[in-house]
């Protein structure tokens, strides 16, 4: 399903040029669960960002489902990412005037999906996730937890046949990061491409193999 | 290697060690956002002893960065008392609090935040610009804190550039002297090797690391856990609470790369 | 002391590094303060300055008034004189003859010169004395002891180069020789700025049986303690009194009003209303300014906030504030002095022929005065609020912040959106007043004046009594011209008029119609005119006929009135045959003729009906020529002047113009209103565009990272710019709404001056409400195109 070729993302700091990632080379497989750690600042939450097509500023090549995603303008990443990817921040980035259930239904919006069907598939979720209770709060009256949840939620609400989270279990009771855990598995089960970057050990062990970063290199594994 | 453990429940109220260079007792923070409540701090115990180098660390969202601020007077606890250099910071009006955290504490932080219209030197100078009343000092005291605080990190040459032509090691040497300038009580970091890559952050390691064998006071808020080892002391935060007051045996040496 | 130059120098560098934040704000200020003042120093030059004569407020003017209705009459003779010997209430009264023009022959050059002829008491009510020699007396006011002559300092210095022997030598004007008396200080230019000399007025005996037609000023001065109340009663007392003597004075009444309000009444209202126009710009500017500040703030809130880490004191933050703003203000205010300097000196040459007192506009004391309060209060409005903003960084956050880096600063922006929302407001009230004016004067330039002004030329001619003291030899004079300029080859029809319809001068009077029992006077203006006139201008002859050769001075009196008079008078019947006269001493007229009505004051006024007649039987030395041209008009010029220099070599010509160039001057005040209301129309909008614009994007960078969550979850490119637009439409709707009501309510003040349309005009509304749609949407969409192409990652990442 992915395919990287060589791929390195630099930037300027000052007077020098700094190397985020130095020729990543991998293959990701349909239907695989992967795991990226490393320590920080070596460059996971840049390499996720490539995958999810919102960097376009790398060298070398790219290519997801064989189409070649380092030569595709803004437009066709655009339309590509929309309908596969599915995206799980760090930082949650929940648009704060918009209420949880608006928040869960922004993906939706972007795919022309009728207004039943919206609001079915966010009930759904709310469901699954045990926030129905929030649906109608803003992001700043929520624990960063229950945030954290949120973001989840509207990472899978949409259905996407990859999902990448960055750290998604970061602000969460243990119990909590298990159910996470458990939920993405069982999506795996079904089918569903994950590529996760953490720190913990524990949710490294629901992946099939671990990708390690350090300072933009890859190890061998 | 001895370790506090927290008293969860406690029938009486601790004093403060003012021995100490900074002492905190109960210390409580909680934050009101329209309905919900957040508490960052519920119940922390710290000293900090002059010369002591203290790294605090946690996973996010445990109150680290909260404590920090509370440390260098930029926001006031819910409850509890906070004793910073025999002084009780509780009874401090607002400019009061400015004068102490100009003359007492160094910031460093993890984007450098140097103000970018102004030269290297400038930005050095600024803390000591704000000095007013008997602590006053004229352009040329200020002059020679200020070169020789550069020189102190490696970067009196470059006196007249901007933060903009400087690469993120440099800069945050930058900072590193504005906070050393003004001869304050503790220097306060906040994940200072953050947007560092790991040479650079080994680099800045091991200046703090020379300060500190200067006898400098230093306090880190990190989340690595190789550079919490850098420190003389080691405190866990989880939840709001110290769960873990570790001493190390001894400070790891570094090189110092510039 | 250095701390505040260094200050200064990071505040000028900082603004070095913002170029085009420097520019916009030092623009905006040198725009809106420079326009404040230019039109401040135009309106105080004209209208708030004192008169510069002694005590002005006490001088008063006095006209005649038929029944009200009838707007101002002049003053004949015997009424000045009756006035002044009844009233209890004055000084003193004088009366002016201002429209003299004078040949005058000295080495190099004949010269037409324009003087006035007034009553020796005309210096000593305005109080003003003389440079050298004297100024007149009353003895000089009769007949064969008038040869003298003051002169004004302009004249003096231009044509005897200030000659300090000057009083005593004599000159020749009109071919009679004056003695100098006096010269004049160099401001006094009264009653008009063309007069250049001044001569005493005589009249002759018969003109005081005519008491209701008229041809001067009067001007008086108050006695101390006397209001002008008190002043208007007694007039009454003395016109009522006048009115039970005579006749003729039946419905004569005195008017009085300052003099001020004489000379200016007429711009008080257009200029304060553009005065307001130009406030409103500046509060626009403003706003503009403020919204910048706040921005700029807002941007350095990450800086504010390691300042106050560092220790800085509430007072330290306002001065880091402000150190920008200082050096913004100096060059601003700067360049906004320069800008009125250059504004007022560009404009005043431009207004119209007749605007008064444009002399005295200038960039006096109370100018400077004025824009420096105008600095000061600009400086409070957008420095104040920014400053405070600073100061009140709270440090509990600042932490937080500065570890997190990014900074939502949402609550600001509803205040600069309610800023850019006064800002399109106002704009589209200015865009809806000049959208007013200019369909007004497209519709005024549409009237048809009642006459064909195409290929005609006119050209004045002045004769001096001195030279022609008898009726016969003016007659015979302009009818040698006729027949010379009839022969000229390219001369379709010539014609005559003593006042130019149009032209700015008037005649006007009183006649009393013969057997009309009720209302037997009418107010209309006069004419002399040729009997080729109406050809001349195209103007249509309704019944009977013009002029011919036999209504000479021998023959019976003929007059030739306007259909307009004809179906007051004569309603449902001819008007021929109809008599009329001047007053009781007059022969009777006899109707010969109807005409087309004719707008002689201005196109869009309408008010008099005319009478004319035939120049033998009422001869006038000064005639305008009309001359319809076969071919271009401008081209016989020289050959019209050859003609009448071969009935008199000493005669010019003078004021040679063609007549569509004698409309159009008509209409000088109301398409200097209407392009003055367009420019700061237009100057608005381009403030609100950049208002607009800097809220949009200003919004976009606040709202960089919430584009770059929807386009990582799908958002496309039109979905962003869709989301941007619909920011800037709402603000553009609830600016717009605001803005038609205020309009709406407001072109009541506008109404004077708007013609053929209703001043709720819906076409205008619509059209200036249109035109800001237009700009609102360019002004976003280029912040909306920008915030559709960032890149997701670097959105996610943003400081």
């Amino acid at each position: 399903m992915i395919s990287l070729r060589n791929v390195e993302r630099s930037h300027k700091a000052g007077s020098g040029v700094t190397y985020v990632l130095r020729r990543i080379s991998l293959d990701i497989a349909a239907g695989e669960f992967v795991t990226i750690m490393g320590p920080s600042g070596a460059g996971k939450s840049t390499l996720l960002a490539i995958l999810g097509m919102l960097d376009p500023a790398f060298t070398g090549e790219y290519f997801f489902r064989g189409c070649p995603v380092h030569t595709m303008a803004l437009r066709q990443r655009q339309s590509c990412a929309r309908e596969q990817i599915g995206f799980v921040f760090q930082q949650y980035h929940l648009l704060d005037d918009l209420t949880v259930a608006e928040n869960l239904g922004v993906p939706l919006d972007y795919r022309g999906i009728s207004r039943s069907e919206r609001t079915a598939r966010v009930a759904d979720v709310l469901d699954r996730f045990n926030i129905v209770g929030k649906k109608d709060l803003y992001p700043t009256q929520l624990s960063g937890g229950q945030q954290q949840l949120v973001g989840i939620a509207r990472a899978v609400v949409a259905e996407p046949s990859l999902i990448l989270a960055d750290e998604p279990t970061g602000n969460l009771h243990s119990a909590q990061a298990r159910e996470i855990m458990e939920l993405f598995a069982r999506l795996n089960a079904a089918g569903t491409t994950i590529v996760q970057v953490t720190h913990s050990e524990e949710n490294a062990g629901y992946g099939q193999r671990t990708i390690r970063l350090h300072d933009g290199w890859m190890e061998a594994a | 290697m001895s370790t506090h453990t927290t008293d969860s429940a406690h029938a009486f109220t601790l004093p403060v060690n003012s021995d100490a260079l900074i002492s905190m007792r109960h210390i409580k923070k909680v934050f009101l956002t329209d309905e919900v409540e957040t508490h960052a701090l519920v119940e922390v115990h710290l000293d900090i002893r002059e010369g002591e180098y203290v790294a605090i660390s946690g996973p996010s969202g445990c109150g680290k960065t909260t404590l920090l601020s509370i440390l260098g007077l930029l926001d006031a606890p819910t409850a509890g008392e906070y004793l910073l250099a025999g002084t009780p910071v509780a009874g401090l009006s607002i400019p009061e609090r400015a004068q102490v955290r100009n003359r007492q504490i160094g910031f460093i932080f993890q984007a450098f935040n140097l103000i970018g219209d102004l030269t290297v030197y400038e930005n050095v100078e600024l803390p000591l610009t704000y000095r007013t009343g008997d602590a006053a000092l004229d352009a040329a005291e200020r002059k020679r804190r200020v070169v020789e605080a550069l020189e102190k990190v490696g970067m009196a040459h470059r006196t007249k550039h901007y933060p903009a032509q400087l690469s993120g090691g440099q800069q945050q040497r930058v900072a590193v002297a504005r906070a050393v300038a003004g001869g304050p009580a503790i220097l306060l970091a906040d994940e200072p090797t953050g947007n560092l890559d790991s040479k650079n952050g080994e680099a800045v390691m091991g200046l703090l690391q020379e300060l500190h064998r200067g006898g400098a006071t230093i306090c880190m808020v990190t989340h690595d856990p190789r550079y919490a080892e850098h420190a003389d002391r080691s405190v866990l935060l989880f939840d709001g609470r110290v769960v873990e007051d570790t001493a190390h045996a001894g400070p790891r040496a570094t090189h110092a790369s510039l | 002391m250095s701390v505040i130059w260094q200050n200064v120098r990071v505040g000028v560098r900082s603004l070095l590094r913002q170029p085009s934040f420097t520019i916009a704000v030092v623009l905006t200020l040198a725009l809106g303060i420079g326009t404040t003042t230019a039109m401040f120093s135009v309106v105080y030059g004209v209208v708030l300055r004192p008169l510069p004569f002694g005590d002005p407020d006490r001088v008063v003017s006095l006209w005649t008034v038929f029944k009200p209705a009838l707007g101002r009459g002049a003053v004949s003779a015997a009424n000045a004189r009756d006035w002044r010997a009844g009233n209890r209430v004055l000084e003193d009264l004088a009366v002016i003859h201002g429209n003299r023009s004078f040949n005058f022959v000295d080495r190099g050059e004949p010269e037409r010169l324009q003087g006035a002829r007034v009553s020796a008491s005309f210096f000593p009510i305005l109080r003003v004395s003389p440079l050298l020699g004297r100024t007149l007396v009353e003895t000089e006011n009769e007949i064969g002891r008038d040869n003298v002559v003051v002169l004004s300092h302009r004249l003096w210095v231009r044509r005897f180069a200030a000659d300090p022997s000057i009083v005593g030598r004599v000159i020749r004007l009109n071919g009679v020789p004056l003695t100098v008396v006096g010269v004049m200080k160099p401001d006094f230019q009264y009653p008009g700025q063309e007069i250049e000399l001044w001569v005493p007025l005589t009249v002759p005996a018969e003109e005081y049986l005519q008491r209701t037609a008229g041809s001067y000023r009067v001007i008086a001065r108050l006695k101390a303690g006397v209001t002008l109340d008190q002043a208007r009663s007694d007039l009454h007392r003395v016109s009522a009194s006048l009115a039970r003597q005579y006749r003729q004075n039946e419905n004569i009444k005195v008017g009085i009003a300052p003099l001020r309000d004489d000379m200016v009444g007429g711009v008080r209202q257009p200029l304060f209303i553009l005065l307001g126009a130009v406030g409103a710009m500046l509060l626009i500017g403003c706003a503009n300014l403020t919204s910048l500040l706040l921005a700029r703030g807002v941007a350095r809130r990450r800086e504010f906030a390691i300042r106050t880490a560092l220790g800085a004191s509430r007072g330290h933050l306002a001065e880091a504030s402000l150190t920008e703003l200082v050096p913004l203000l100096a060059i601003g205010g700067a360049l906004g002095m320069l800008t009125a300097t250059g504004v007022v000196r560009a404009v005043v040459p431009l207004l119209p022929a007749d605007f008064p007192r444009t002399a005295e506009i200038g960039i006096h004391l109370p100018v400077l005065v004025f824009s420096a309060a105008v600095v000061i209060v600009v400086a409070l409005l957008i420095g104040v609020w920014p400053a405070l903003a600073a100061a009140r960084t709270a440090p509990g956050q600042s932490l937080t912040d500065l570890s997190r880096g990014a900074t939502s600063a949402r609550g600001h922006t509803r205040v600069r959106d309610l800023i850019v929302v006064g800002q399109i407001a106002a704009t589209l009230v200015l865009l809806v007043g000049a959208t007013l004016l200019m369909r007004s004067f497209l519709a005024v330039r549409q009237v048809t004046p009642g006459f064909s002004p195409a290929r005609v030329l006119t050209a004045s001619v002045a004769i001096p009594r001195s030279q022609y003291p008898l009726d016969a030899q003016v007659t015979a004079f302009y009818t040698r011209v006729i027949d010379r300029i009839q022969a000229v080859p390219g001369v379709e029809a010539i014609g005559m008029v003593h006042r130019l319809p149009l032209g700015g001068g008037n005649q006007t009077g009183g006649v009393q119609i013969d057997g009309a029992t009720d209302r037997p006077w009418q107010g209309v203006e006069t004419r002399t005119a040729s009997p080729d006139y109406f050809r001349a201008l195209g103007i249509p002859i309704k019944e009977g006929r013009s002029f011919l050769a036999s209504d000479g001075s021998d023959a019976p009196m003929v007059a030739i009135v306007d259909e307009r008079l004809a179906r007051t008078v004569w309603p449902g019947r001819s008007a021929i045959g109809g008599r009329l006269r001047e007053g009781e001493g007059s022969p009777w007229s006899t109707v010969v003729g109807v005409v087309g009505h004719v707008r002689h004051t201005g196109l869009d006024d309408d008010s008099q009906p005319q009478v004319y007649w035939n120049y033998p039987q009422r001869p006038q030395e000064r005639m305008a020529l009309v001359v319809k041209a076969r071919g271009d008009p401008a081209a016989l010029t020289n050959a019209v002047a050859a003609a009448v220099r071969e009935v008199d070599p000493q005669q010019p010509i003078y004021d040679a113009r063609t007549l569509d160039a004698v409309v159009d001057r008509s209409l000088g005040h109301r398409r200097f209103q209407m392009m003055l209301l367009a420019v700061f129309a237009a100057i608005a909008l381009v403030l609100a565009g950049i208002g607009t614009y800097g809220v949009i994007a200003y919004g976009v960078t606040q709202r960089v990272r919430e584009f770059g969550v929807r386009m990582a979850l799908g958002a496309r490119h039109r979905d962003v710019i869709a989301l941007v637009l619909r920011r800037g439409g709402l603000l553009f709707a609830f600016g717009a709404l605001a803005g038609l009501a205020l309009a709406s309510l407001g072109v009541g003040v506008l109404s004077s001056l708007v013609y053929g349309i209703a001043p709720r005009d819906m076409a205008s509304f619509g059209l200036a409400t249109l035109v800001l749609f237009v700009v609102s949407i360019a002004a976003c969409y280029i912040p909306a195109r920008r915030a559709a192409r960032v890149e997701p990652t670097i959105a996610l990442r943003s400081e």
